[in-house]
């Protein structure tokens, strides 16, 4: 079968959570091209300019300064060549209100950050088997 | 001139701002402090002398003793704006399928004497009392056996609920103590525990009207809720 690896297209303003990203992904053998923005403006930025070879999947912090992932998600799916893509969105809180605004905007799945690396790893693991899915189509 | 409804918008609006101060801002670093002791204690395996392992291992514990407690602290503060839908409970049914959940695989009685009728309440909230009042009566339990005896009272306006276990009871001068936020006798190495229940228990009860108080008796130690019926 031609598999060909899906871009990923990280967007994260806590350098410490990109690391802990870019950890997983190496724990769990994923070698998928991970591309990242610093905060939703550079994140629009890059996908409308094209900067990055357009990600079939996002993941999404929702706590950050310059537009906040809630932001960055309704100006995504208002956008006609961007709004079919997959969004999973990660965060720390554990708040109602966040999951149904995340939820409204049609995402793919929510990750919440929890205090240990080990319980991350196995999110990542299970996001890594949903993009394998996405190659095989 | 404010009327009260405008104050109130704006008192809630604070408190939402609170909550999420606490649940993200603050929990992120601490969960980045987490991450990178774990990372330099990975990357450092096999050449870490003795001490410093043992120096890690006391890191990880207080963060996530500092995780716990930032959790605590959303909980106590929700009390008054969280789960107040009212609905019915019965108690009896409730204590039973807790003490299933509390007891399965350990040596632990719980026992039930007395009844009242079903009645509406909140529930969740008086759920949670239930809950964290036996838990803690099996967390500082010192016998082989631990025994704890709840005992349902109806009274014309209100349910009394004693909870007696026969540990080992508290040391009268901490006593007026145990109300307190993040208070604990137990070690703090302990990770079971951040003394924030019982806080959050008398904030539940006191926002639902009621009285709570907890004393020492001959064989152990009884916490006494007088729960108001609505």
């Amino acid at each position: 079968m031609n598999e060909k690896l899906v871009n990923i297209l990280l967007v994260e303003d806590d350098e410490v959570d990109i690391m802990n990203v870019q950890r997983a992904f190496k724990k769990n053998s994923i070698t998928n091209p991970l591309f990242i923005a610093h905060n939703g403006l550079e994140a629009l930025e890059m996908l409308r300019n094209q900067i990055v070879p357009i990600p079939q999947i996002i993941i999404l912090d929702i706590n950050m300064p310059q537009m906040n992932g809630i932001e960055f998600l309704q100006e995504l799916r208002k956008d006609e060549n961007l709004k079919h893509l997959s969004v999973f969105v990660m965060t720390t809180s554990n708040e109602d209100s966040d999951k149904l605004n995340a939820y409204n905007l049609n995402v793919a799945g929510y990750i919440l950050k929890p205090l240990s690396f080990e319980k991350f790893i196995t999110s990542v693991a299970t996001l890594d088997s949903y993009w394998k899915l996405c190659e095989r189509l | 001139m404010e009327d009260c409804e405008t104050r109130l918008l704006k008192l809630n609006a604070e408190y939402e701002e609170f909550a999420y101060i606490v649940s993200h801002d603050l929990k992120a670093p601490v969960r980045a402090v987490n991450n990178l002791a774990a990372w330099l204690e990975e990357d450092l395996a096999g050449n870490l002398p003795g001490d410093s392992e043992e120096n890690f291992r006391l890191l990880r514990n207080r963060v996530a003793r500092l995780d716990k407690m930032i959790s605590a602290l959303l909980d106590f503060s929700r009390v008054a704006r969280h789960e107040l839908e009212i609905s019915e409970i019965d108690l009896s049914q409730k204590i039973e399928v807790l003490s299933t959940s509390l007891t399965t695989g350990k040596n632990i009685i719980i026992r039930q004497s007395g009844q009242v009728p079903v009645f509406k309440t909140y529930a969740g909230k008086l759920t949670y009392v239930l809950q964290e009042l036996l838990q803690n009566a099996i967390l500082f339990n010192d016998k082989t056996q631990t025994e704890i005896l709840v005992t349902l009272q109806d009274e014309t306006d209100n349910i009394r609920i004693v909870v007696e276990d026969n540990g080992p009871g508290m040391a009268e001068a901490n006593l007026p103590k145990i109300f307190t936020m993040f208070y604990t006798s137990a070690p703090k190495d302990t990770m079971e525990t951040t003394g924030a229940g019982l806080a959050i228990v008398n904030k539940i009860v006191t926002f639902a009207g009621g009285q709570i108080f907890a004393e020492n008796t001959s064989g152990g130690f009884r916490v006494t809720v007088i729960w108001p019926k609505i």
